[in-house]
């Protein structure tokens, strides 16, 4: 009987399977209390060993009571890492030996590296800052530097003293306006404006009355085109409108209005008015097909225009007359 | 009840102003024997009296104020749960009540579980089956309550009178 409940014990302490409680020791109180004691403890032992930390120890005595103690730490623990996760570099565990030392020195080199990670954050932030800064700077100075060359472009492109177009822009514009009339297969003219005695206005009331003329005119230009049209000044007192897309009957009727508007527009100083007209020689051209791609197309248009002008002045001035690119025929209007 | 003025509504005053200058040769400390000599008289005449039920419930309620004192007078710097937890380690460490560790923190549903080890109250006692730490229970609802503004039940789920060998506190929202 000793046997087979010493045997028993050995095996609730031992053996991998739970062993039936012995028939023959059935009265033993005691055998059953310390059988019912050792699968609690084999049971919590196993709930701890599969990772249960909440399982309830329900025995008493100095076995459970360090079981209890076990129990506590290791919740304790989780929950100091949890406390780590979420930051708390803080954390120290005083108790379990060699695993409070490993703890402690991990938390200490985690909050280490993250301090450096901060440190190299704001760093950079610093780094980016500055950087926008400069960025910021630079574009600035770009900016005014965009400015500057489109001031120098218009500059380049335009005339000083009247705004409008200067003879080589307007060249290349007109150029390319005629290879599209061309391309496209619409008329396109070209006037060139005179003023009549313009030089007597420079001699009588000077040369700073006489750009303040060539601005009026040009004002007078710009507001009688209201069709659009491109403008330069060709030179001293004469001006070039291109008007493209228009048929004759409608370009004559236009040119001739700028003229109309111009002798009815004096200019008015502080010593009086000064009356003006202005002669213009237009050159009316229907493209013709690869003939406009080249700029001795375009001279031959300018001088055509030119004719015309010479005629206008023939003519008596004040005055539009008109060839046709092709034909060169003389046709004066407005001869007043 | 005595219809007389109150002679014992507690404050941190009618324990003594200047502890130092009481006992300047014994100092601040006593045995933790004495302290419980005081306990568990206290205890015994107060089960005799009203019943143990009656007994466990004047301790916790005595609890209760001593933690609110506590809290006001040690932890009312605390920010937020973990700053509490830290205090109430520290203080517990220093003031010999007991070693704190918390097992959770849930501030989502506020239940707090934590234990004590070498308790004032409890280590070391025989094991009895009994949870005897109603004082304890008592304080910490005076130091939760006065943190969080709200009513906290906690309850004492493991001693060391039941062979915990560390004493076991859960805390949740009444």
């Amino acid at each position: 009987m000793q046997d087979s409940i010493l045997e028993h014990i050995e095996k609730l302490l031992h053996s991998p399977a739970l062993p039936e409680f012995p028939a023959e020791a059935d009265k033993e109180d005691k055998l059953h209390a310390i059988h019912n004691y050792l699968v609690t403890l084999r049971t919590t032992l196993n709930a701890f060993a599969t990772g249960d930390l909440q399982f309830p120890v329900d025995i008493h005595g100095v076995i459970a009571g360090r079981l209890k103690a076990l129990q506590a730490n290791l919740m304790h623990l989780t929950w100091q890492i949890q406390q780590v996760a979420a930051g708390d570099f803080t954390q120290r565990v005083d108790f379990m030996g060699e695993y409070a030392a490993a703890f402690n020195s991990m938390v200490t080199q985690l909050d280490n590296a993250l301090t450096s990670l901060r440190q190299k954050e704001e760093e950079l932030t610093k780094l980016t800052e500055a950087l926008r800064v400069e960025i910021a700077e630079k574009e600035e100075a770009l900016a005014v530097l965009r400015k500057k060359e489109a001031q120098f472009k218009h500059l380049a492109e335009h005339d000083a003293l009247t705004g409008v177009l200067n003879r080589r822009s307007f060249y290349e514009l007109a150029c390319a306006e005629f290879k599209r009339a061309e391309e496209k297969g619409y008329p396109c003219s070209l006037a060139i404006i005179d003023i009549d005695f313009f030089k007597q206005i420079n001699d009588t009331c000077g040369h700073l009355q006489g750009d303040d003329v060539l601005r009026h005119i040009t004002k007078t230009i710009k507001s009688s085109l209201r069709h659009g049209g491109i403008i330069g000044r060709y030179g001293g007192d004469e001006f070039v409108v291109l008007l493209p897309g228009l048929d004759l009957k409608t370009t004559k009727k236009i040119v001739d209005r700028l003229r109309k508007q111009v002798a009815q527009a004096p200019f008015k100083t502080s010593t009086g008015t000064i009356h003006m007209t202005v002669s213009i020689g237009l050159a009316y051209v229907m493209p013709q097909h690869g003939l406009c791609q080249d700029t001795i197309f375009f001279k031959s248009v300018i001088k055509t225009a030119d004719n015309a002008l010479y005629a206008a002045k023939e003519a008596g001035r004040n005055c539009l007359v008109t060839l046709s690119h092709c034909a060169q025929q003389d046709n004066v209007t407005g001869k007043e | 009840m005595d219809t007389l003025p109150r002679k014992y509504a507690f404050n941190w005053d009618v324990i003594g102003t200047d502890v130092q200058e009481a006992r300047p040769a014994l100092g601040l400390y006593t045995s933790f024997e004495v302290y419980r000599l005081l306990q568990f008289t206290l205890r015994d005449v107060l089960e005799s009296r009203y019943g143990t039920k009656a007994a466990d419930d004047i301790f916790r309620e005595a609890g209760t104020l001593a933690g609110k004192a506590f809290f006001e007078r040690y932890c009312a710097d605390a920010t937020d749960i973990p700053s509490l937890v830290k205090t109430i380690q520290q203080e517990f460490r220093t003031l010999g009540i007991g070693i704190v560790r918390f097992e959770k923190t849930d501030t989502k549903t506020m239940t707090f579980q934590l234990t004590v080890d070498e308790d004032l109250d409890c280590s070391g006692l025989p094991d009895t089956s009994d949870h005897i730490c109603v004082y304890d229970e008592g304080f910490i609802k005076g130091i939760l309550d006065s943190f969080t503004g709200k009513d906290f039940t906690v309850q004492e789920v493991d001693c060391w009178c039941s062979g915990a060998r560390t004493c076991r506190f859960k805390a949740t929202l009444t």
